[in-house]
């Protein structure tokens, strides 16, 4: 408790936010920062890192580097420590873009602070059919991107989200996305997470979805010193579905923990969840999958799956998926493996003249292969691919 | 099928069937809990100074712990110091033989339906009854000592045995394990305790036999089961309490031991008094129940049917320390009405090629919350190590709930661990198959329901698994609509 403390005083000299953020940061002084003991944050002492970065100052300005942008038709943001960079982005006139006063946020500790000390609330309001690219550039020692998005009754859309971050200083990241999607809608979100040993980052995504409309999360990560993704989807209404996917692929001293979370509220509604894991060297991967069925929500059909492979003595994985059911009427399964590579695959390729490192790159990339299904911007997908063909090759 | 008829007929219109009580003049200590109570217990129990000083200590720390609270369970705070930790039948002294035992405690168990006169031994069970907290009989003692095999009740091992209770007790349920694992330390009362040696492959079931019978009496008693290489036993337990509209407070302990190519089996069906149908009172049952195989090849395995408490908090584990050693846990735990069950397992793999297996089957009805909570955990060292896991939930009725919490940590890049859950609910179409063929529903839910817990029933003793299979048909009466 002691060092929670410290942190949020060290915070409190630099509050400068309206009502609803003096209020959140009220609140979080109440509950606290997650702590070794927090059930949730079990695997990822992520408080005592933030302790060690908390400084709202620049540590070194990196220029922007235009090759990380995409090269895809539709809107580019640029947000430099969670400020829209207007001169750097490319915004389409159909995208209805509004920056302003900060509004309330999810209430768990994380969502909490970035309510608290975000500079700008960025509202993107669709009616737009071509993807929306978001680049994070931060360089500060905590920033506090905040993003909502509106999906309009009927529509589709698509995000695309990516950090970029100093390789020499370290940073932490804690940045809060908010999706609404309406009624007959679409929404889909992936994110690229390719960082670096001094990259420290908490994200926080959520999905509130009405009815008959389906969101889509793709959640790719390579290398991080310490990720923690936060994905919520609340199915608010009848016949809404909710679809996960996921891969870390993680070397090096990378430490990568997703937490999701589907709570299904009423009737006839869907989820599906598929994360992949494969840890090599002292990398370690976390998985804490929830379904949530309240009594309400008969009909309900769920499913996750979580299947990972280690390909060092290392490497550490902890898992847990987890069912939470109220209702009587429902099919809900969950499963969960974890192995190492089949001797048996490698042969028969090796047999067929193929070399081992090959033969292994070839099964894993498999592996990795069915999280990219929904990904449907060609661009990042080709991303995704090279970024797992330099991993396994 | 006319069994399944039998069950429930037999069972219509009945309660809880044990849930009478006796009243034989008890021994007591006074309400609560102090250091006075741990020497008196201690005293009464003529115990050497080292498992005094050991009780003691446990006490201390004990004081110093807090009650666990993350599990998936809500009951009003416990007073420790309304309950009596000590309640014995009165006996002038100790029985040479059955027949100086007091008779209406042999009705007891008659009505119990353990019998400890000679007909048992037509079904070959020694049986070391417990009652409140004293054990008061064990059958068979001479035959088993022929082979070397070691059953007494706890108190006479440490009056006779005391260098192997004073060698193991403790050695895998630290005193200071958990909350209640201490508290038991400090004032459990007896118990059984079970020697293998070396070789011998015990011939007949063994079996404890627990009751609360005094009111406002809490349970404390401790199990030791130690075998010895290449030795084989079966062991079962069984309990009921009267029906009583206070809750009652059950902690108890269970250690097993087993060292090079030994192989334990321990089945439990656990029939604690579950409350009436508004939840009210019933049995808090938080045990702590481990095993270690420590030499290679061994094999521990946990079976358990668990229909009664009304809170469970138990989780049979293993320590899977000897290389190729096997750790085995079968469940099916029924909740009805008010109950509350949070029950699993803990495979911890320490040792090269050791291999575990869970299967858990949860049965949820009327208002009740049954959570599976597991940890399949492989340490470093464990090379080659597997395990697979399945647990599965069938859901009665809408305003029960079934949760699952799976911990799976791995440090070994070699270990193979597969773990699956489903939650689903009896299916219309299974029922209508049923009563077009002139089953009637409640039948059919019966059937149903004893093919979804077969796996696990199937790895009972033949005369628990009769017990068992009737008494998930009773827990689950009036739940069907």
């Amino acid at each position: 408790m002691m060092m929670e403390s410290t942190i949020l005083e060290h915070l409190d000299s630099a509050f400068q936010g309206n009502a609803i953020q003096k209020e959140a940061l009220n609140m979080l002084k109440e509950i606290g920062l997650p702590h070794k003991k927090s059930e949730a944050y079990k695997f990822t002492p992520i408080t005592s890192i933030l302790e060690k970065n908390v400084s709202f100052e620049e540590k070194g300005k990196n220029a922007i580097d235009k090759n990380k942008l995409y090269k895809e038709e539709g809107s580019h943001l640029v947000l430099i420590n969670g400020i829209l960079s207007k001169e750097d982005s490319k915004i389409s006139d159909k995208l209805i873009l509004k920056i302003g006063e900060i509004t309330e946020g999810k209430h768990d500790p994380f969502s909490l602070l970035n309510t608290a000390y975000a500079n700008e609330e960025i509202v993107i309001e669709s009616g737009y059919e071509e993807p929306v690219f978001i680049y994070h550039f931060n360089f500060n020692g905590l920033s506090n991107p905040r993003i909502k998005v509106n999906v309009k009754d009927g529509h589709t859309f698509r995000i695309v989200e990516k950090l970029i971050t100093p390789e020499d200083t370290n940073t932490f990241t804690n940045s809060y996305i908010e999706f609404t999607v309406g009624k007959n809608a679409f929404g889909y979100h992936t994110k690229v997470q390719n960082y670096n040993l001094a990259t420290f980052s908490h994200e926080t995504v959520v999905a509130n979805v009405s009815r008959d409309s389906h969101f889509y999360n793709n959640t790719f990560s390579f290398e991080g010193a310490l990720v923690r993704n936060n994905l919520t989807i609340n199915l608010d209404d009848e016949n809404c579905e909710g679809h996960m996917y996921g891969l870390f692929l993680l070397d090096k001293k990378s430490h990568v923990d997703n937490n999701t979370s589907v709570d299904h509220k009423m009737p006839n509604s869907y989820s599906n969840e598929l994360y992949k894991g494969i840890l090599d060297e002292k990398s370690t991967g976390v998985f804490n999958g929830k379904i949530y069925v309240r009594q309400d929500a008969q009909k309900t059909n769920a499913f996750q799956s979580n299947n990972n492979i280690l390909l060092s003595e290392d490497a550490t994985l902890h898992t847990k998926p987890q069912l939470e059911i109220w209702a009587d009427d429902v099919k809900c399964s969950h499963g969960c493996t974890s192995g190492q590579l089949d001797e048996d695959a490698i042969f028969y390729l090796r047999a067929r003249g193929i070399n081992e490192k090959n033969a292994k790159a070839m099964i894993l990339n498999a592996f990795a292969l069915e999280t990219m299904e929904h990904v449907k911007i060609e661009s990042v997908r080709e991303e995704i691919q090279e970024l797992i063909n330099k991993k396994l090759i | 099928m006319s069994t399944d008829d039998q069950i429930l007929e037999e069972f219509t219109s009945k309660e809880y069937e044990h849930g009478w009580s006796v009243d034989f003049e008890a021994d007591e200590a006074p309400l609560g809990i102090n250091e006075d109570i741990v020497r008196f217990i201690s005293a009464k129990k003529e115990e050497p100074q080292w498992l005094l000083d050991w009780r003691l200590k446990a006490f201390d720390q004990w004081k110093q712990m807090k009650e666990p609270n993350w599990a998936n369970i809500k009951y009003p705070k416990i007073d420790y110091q309304s309950i009596r930790y000590y309640s014995a039948p009165k006996q002038d002294k100790k029985p040479q033989s059955l027949d100086e035992v007091d008779p209406e405690l042999l009705k007891t168990f008659e009505r119990l339906g353990i019998s400890l006169q000679e007909q048992k031994r037509l079904t070959g069970v020694a049986v070391d009854a417990v009652i409140d907290s004293v054990s008061v009989a064990t059958t068979f003692k001479d035959k088993l000592s022929e082979l070397g095999v070691i059953f007494c009740s706890f108190s006479e091992a440490v009056q006779e045995h005391p260098d192997l209770i004073k060698k193991y007790l403790g050695s895998v349920v630290p005193a200071n394990d958990n909350y209640f694992a201490a508290l038991n330390s400090a004032v459990f009362s007896d118990g059984s305790f079970c020697f293998i040696p070396k070789g011998v492959r015990c011939p007949m079931e063994l079996s404890t036999y627990f009751r609360i019978n005094a009111a406002n009496t809490g349970q404390f008693e401790r199990t030791l089961i130690v075998a010895d290489d290449d030795s084989y036993v079966s062991y079962l337990e069984g309990c009921t309490a009267p029906q009583r509209d206070e809750n009652q407070l059950h902690a108890a302990v269970v250690e097993i031991y087993a060292a090079k190519n030994a192989e334990v089996k321990y089945s439990t069906v656990q029939n604690w008094y579950p409350g009436d149908k508004n939840g009210k009172g019933g049995i808090y049952n938080f045990v702590t129940k481990r095993g270690i195989c420590s030499g290679d090849h061994s094999k521990i395995s946990w079976t358990q049917v668990e229909t009664g408490s009304a809170v469970t908090w138990k989780y049979p584990s293993c320590i899977l320390k000897g290389d190729h050693s096997v750790g085995e846990f079968y469940s099916v735990a029924v909740t009805n009405n008010y109950q509350q069950a949070d029950t699993g397992t803990k495979m911890v793999h320490l040792g090269k090629n050791t291999r575990s297996r869970i299967v858990s089957k949860g049965i949820s009805a009327g208002k009740s919350q049954n959570s599976y909570r597991g940890q399949v955990e492989v340490m470093k060292r464990a090379e080659g190590a597997r395990n697979f896991s399945q647990c599965d939930s069938l859901l009665m009725g809408d305003k029960c709930g079934a949760h699952t919490f799976p911990y799976i940590d791995i440090k070994n890049k070699s270990a193979q661990v597969e773990h699956e859950a489903t939650t689903s609910k009896i299916g219309e179409d299974q029922i209508f198959y049923c009563q077009q063929r002139g089953i009637d529903e409640e039948t059919a839910v019966a059937l149903i329901v004893n093919g979804f817990a077969k796996e696990v029933m199937n790895k009972l003793p033949m005369e628990f698994a009769v017990e068992a299979q009737k008494l998930l048909a009773l827990t689950l009466e009036g739940s069907v609509g």
